[in-house]
């Protein structure tokens, strides 16, 4: 009995200390180096993981990094400060490239359902790329927002959500300027704007007045008061509608009250 | 060796009694790694070296060191720490030859260990009395027919992915009444050989 303890006890003990002794020698055989730096360097990444670098995740935008393959300018969420550091644990000296400004998106409509004309009622897959091939989308305005929000489903930081006039409203203090939604409107209708930027144009069409009055009553019709009235003289049109240069607005607002069609507005963060 | 004997070996444990299918062992990757088929070849793949030389060192440590020493209840914690080391191995490999398959594979290539279908397998070639050729044959043929479920499920839930599915069923719901379908396809080869 007790032999058969002992023998049961070697032989377990033997096979487990063979198969253990070549375990060990495997994980030697096949021992993978990581360098320590793209820890380092992931550390000081948002880790949103939503891809705007083009690279899988961030882990993989700090693999790039460390190689050298990729720039530290190329994740436009991370900070100017972080981004120093990194640049710091790779090694570059260059930093001149390191952006300060946030950006976040802008939807530049605000023609909702009741404002805006529709050519045909659609009723097929709710999502805007879907909707713009057929027939360019059921609203009249050919460079309007079709509010089916595509832009939501892509963000990755759930900063969008839809208001119930159809329209896209931007979180300003979630979105952190990944672009993915920019990329993703297939009207072209959002772009990304200084976070400084209190005053927007909400209009994407560039149409002569008659022919944009027809489709949108808030339109911009180009009609120039806003630019008339600016006292920074900080709006300006080319071949479009009105847009701002955000480097002489200074957020004073005249143009919010003097434009015909209230297409201006002023963004949440006063 | 009979090369009959060999062939209705295969073609039982690929087809007819399919080791996912039919004996319902392996569910755990089966289910969770056939969402894609890259990584669900992957993992046919894993499964089939692993199974493949688990039988083999099982059948030798039953026949040289079990059976002779008269230590047959030692017989299940022996076979595990077989295949355990077996599948920390075949780790070990994966993650050096391809990090994105390890990627890929994450919490299922340990599973492996405490998969049902490969003890299963170990101790199916012992009840069956089978040769060390034979356990080998069977062995490899039993993962064939893992792979072949796998690939299989993993095309259909490609599908579904684009597929209008109910809400309530959407995810495992869809996928479990996917493989129960298919499992009643495999039924079609029960009888086929006498």
């Amino acid at each position: 009995m007790s032999s058969n303890i002992i023998l049961s006890v070697a032989v377990l003990a033997a096979l487990g200390f063979i198969l253990g002794a070549g375990l060990a020698y495997a994980a030697r055989a096949f021992a993978i180096t990581r360098d320590p730096r793209i820890d380092a360097v992931l550390a000081e990444l948002p880790g949103a993981n939503c891809g705007a670098c083009g690279y899988p995740g961030c882990s993989g935008y700090a693999e790039a990094l460390v190689i050298g393959s990729a720039l530290i300018t190329g994740c436009p969420v991370s900070r100017k400060e972080a981004s120093e550091r990194i640049a710091d644990i790779i090694g570059q000296e260059e930093r001149m490239n390191i952006n300060s400004d946030k950006l976040i998106s802008v939807v530049k409509c605000c023609g909702n359902n009741n404002t805006s004309a529709r050519i045909f009622n659609y009723s097929g897959l709710e999502d805007c790329r879907a909707a713009t091939r057929f027939y360019d989308g059921p609203k009249k305005c050919r460079h309007g927002c079709l509010g089916m929000g595509t832009c939501i489903s892509v963000c990755p930081f759930n900063a969008i959500t839809m208001s119930p006039l159809k329209l896209p409203v931007i979180d300003r203090d979630r979105c952190a300027g990944c672009g993915l939604c920019v990329d993703a409107c297939p009207r072209q209708v959002m772009v990304m704007m200084p976070e400084r930027s209190g005053i927007q144009v909400l209009c994407n069409s560039g149409e002569a007045a008659k022919a944009a009055r027809q489709v949108c009553s808030k339109s911009c019709i180009k009609c120039h008061k806003c630019a008339n009235i600016c006292p920074a003289e900080a709006i300006f049109f080319d071949n479009g509608p009105a847009k701002i240069n955000f480097d002489l607005c200074t957020n004073c607002g005249l143009c919010v009250q003097e434009c015909p069609v209230k297409c201006i507005y002023e963004t949440n963060r006063g | 060796m009979d090369i009959r004997e060999i062939m209705i070996v295969i073609i039982s444990a690929v087809l007819i009694n399919n080791y996912v299918l039919q004996r319902f062992l392996g569910c755990c990757p089966y289910l969770g790694v056939s969402k894609q088929l890259e990584t669900a070849l992957g993992m046919g793949m894993a499964v089939t070296f692993v199974m493949a030389i688990a039988s083999a060192f099982t059948w030798i440590v039953q026949h040289y060191i079990l059976l002779p020493l008269d230590l047959i209840f030692l017989q299940t914690i022996a076979f595990i720490l077989v295949i355990a080391a077996l599948v920390q191995f075949v780790e070990l490999v994966i993650r050096k030859s391809s990090p994105t398959l390890y990627q890929a594979l994450g919490i299922y290539l340990p599973l492996i260990t405490t998969n049902c279908a490969v003890l299963g397998v170990a101790v199916i070639n012992i009840r069956a009395g089978y040769g060390f050729l034979l356990s080998l044959v069977n062995g490899t043929a039993a993962a064939i027919g893992f792979t072949l479920a796998i690939i299989l499920m993993a095309g259909i839930r490609e599908r579904i992915e684009l597929s209008d599915v109910p809400p309530a069923l959407r995810g495992v719901p869809i996928a479990l009444i996917t493989a129960g379908l298919l499992s009643l396809a495999f039924f079609g080869f029960a009888g086929m050989v006498k």
